[in-house]
């Protein structure tokens, strides 16, 4: 009888709460409508050889080969999965970080659900879509559900060293990239063209970032 | 009489003992309860939810912030003329851009290389970025653009990251971009409804300021914030925009900035 109550007090004396922690893993695809990569992972412009380029944590993309000159829709793209298969997962919010002659570059920031910014990630050569500061959910599963929200335009810089509508995406904070895209040296269209080409970018991610909420 | 009174004394104390080793064991054994608030999973708040006017948000909840980001989204944005500087609210309304030709004929700009870019726009003049207008602390992971025109420096734009953890910085942190140009005497970074821009003066000059959606709680920035002045001698647009801040780190980047 001592026993059974001494089991039975001990489960029911209320005990310190802790809350449970939930994994979020996001990853960030290339836009879309943009499945042409011309140029693999480098940083800064993506210069003619034998002008030298630096390896990178940008892509560049177009809807096909070049010559290509026409605007074209710009999207962040994101497959999200939840450990406790939480619709959503937090917050994108798309914003202006430049928009001048040659510097069009529109940036997506990334917040978890309690609004703490994770990871972020920009466009250049695109002018932002609809209205600056505007908020998506990010949504999220037990499985990785799909985030496609146009937030640009790509433009014309013309005269501005480069040539032709193309996006150039740039993995940002706490973002890590992945393989499934070549380095600069591989892939820099036309003058190195062995690895650029039409990529399967709906199922191949460009950079993977995680965190834990709460 | 006494040998009862004894056996009952010893019962209860083994009994004592005995439930109160099994209580120390159950308890000891027994996993923390859970915490039954919001931090369980919750789906998205309801896209229509509009926070009260200056109602405390409860950022315990998941998603808290997406009721104020919408709310401010369905406010009509302010055009118009400010400190000198016309405000547009899209590219749509905004005037078309001098195309680089016209602006460098007869081929565009120049962009200075990666190896030359720091020290190109630390000697652009009247657009000069520096990594010091970004103040202390400040993290780099690429170099400034730097756009000539047959040598002279037209445009500098450079960015980088500021930590989180202070009162006016997101918990993550934020980014923080100069963009200066010149002969854009207008701006799209500035697009906000008219409660959330200011004249100011910033280092002696005329300035906007847009505050970040929320500003009233540490270290939650409702971003994003951004100042913009016009230099009508120059003819210089210096823009500051911060992710994820309160538009006092907009100020002092900016105040740095024209102060150089």
């Amino acid at each position: 009888m001592a026993f059974l109550l001494g089991v039975t007090l001990g489960l029911a004396v209320p005990k310190n709460a802790s809350a449970t922690s939930y994994l979020y893993s996001l990853a960030l695809h290339p836009s879309g409508d943009s499945q042409f990569l011309s140029c693999g992972w480098h940083s800064g412009a993506c210069w003619d050889y034998p002008t030298p380029v630096a390896s990178g944590p940008a892509l560049d993309w177009k809807p096909q080969q070049d010559p290509y000159y026409s605007d074209f829709p710009v999207y962040f793209k994101a497959k999200t999965a939840a450990s406790g298969g939480q619709a959503s997962a937090g917050t994108a919010v798309k914003v202006i970080q430049a928009n001048t002659q040659c510097s069009h570059i529109v940036r997506v920031d990334i917040k978890d659900l309690g609004g703490s910014k994770k990871a972020d990630t920009r466009y250049l050569h695109t002018k932002l879509y609809g209205t600056d500061g505007g908020a998506y959910t990010l949504n999220s599963g037990y499985f990785p559900v799909t985030t496609n929200t146009r937030i640009g335009t790509a433009v014309s810089e013309s005269g501005c060293a480069w040539t032709g509508y193309h996006v150039h995406h740039e993995r940002g904070l706490n973002f890590s990239g992945t393989t499934y895209y070549p380095d600069e040296n591989y892939c820099n269209w036309s003058n190195v063209p062995g690895q650029c080409g039409y990529k399967a970018t709906d199922t191949y991610p460009a950079a993977l970032t995680s965190w834990y909420y709460p | 009489m006494d040998r009862w009174i004894r056996t009952a004394a010893i019962t209860a104390v083994a009994a004592l003992v005995v439930g109160g080793i099994a209580f120390s064991v159950t308890y000891a054994l027994r996993g923390a309860d859970e915490v039954t608030s919001a931090q369980e999973p919750q789906d998205t708040p309801p896209e229509d939810a509009t926070p009260a006017p200056r109602a405390t948000p409860n950022t315990s909840l998941p998603n808290w912030d997406y009721p104020w980001f919408k709310a401010d989204e369905a406010k009509p944005r302010f055009e118009g003329t400010l400190a000198g500087l016309r405000i547009f609210a899209s590219h749509e309304s905004a005037p078309e851009e001098v195309s680089a030709l016209e602006l460098c004929p007869p081929d565009g700009f120049e962009l200075v290389h990666e190896h030359d870019a720091i020290a190109a726009a630390a000697h652009a003049g009247p657009v000069r970025v520096v990594a010091s207008h970004f103040g202390p602390g400040a993290m780099f992971t690429g170099v400034p653009y730097v756009w000539q025109c047959h040598g002279i420096t037209f445009s500098a734009f450079w960015d980088a990251y500021l930590d989180g953890g202070k009162p006016d910085v997101n918990l993550g942190g934020t980014w923080v971009a100069v963009n200066r140009f010149h002969e854009q005497d207008w701006t799209t970074v500035l697009a906000a409804p008219r409660e959330r821009l200011e004249e100011v003066t910033v280092a002696g000059r005329p300035a906007v300021v847009m505050r970040a959606i929320l500003e009233e709680f540490d270290a939650i920035a409702v971003a994003p914030c951004a100042a913009a002045s016009w230099d009508p001698v120059n003819r210089v647009l210096t823009e500051v925009v911060a992710g994820t801040a309160r538009s006092s780190v907009c100020l002092e980047v900016l105040e740095r900035v024209l102060s150089d």
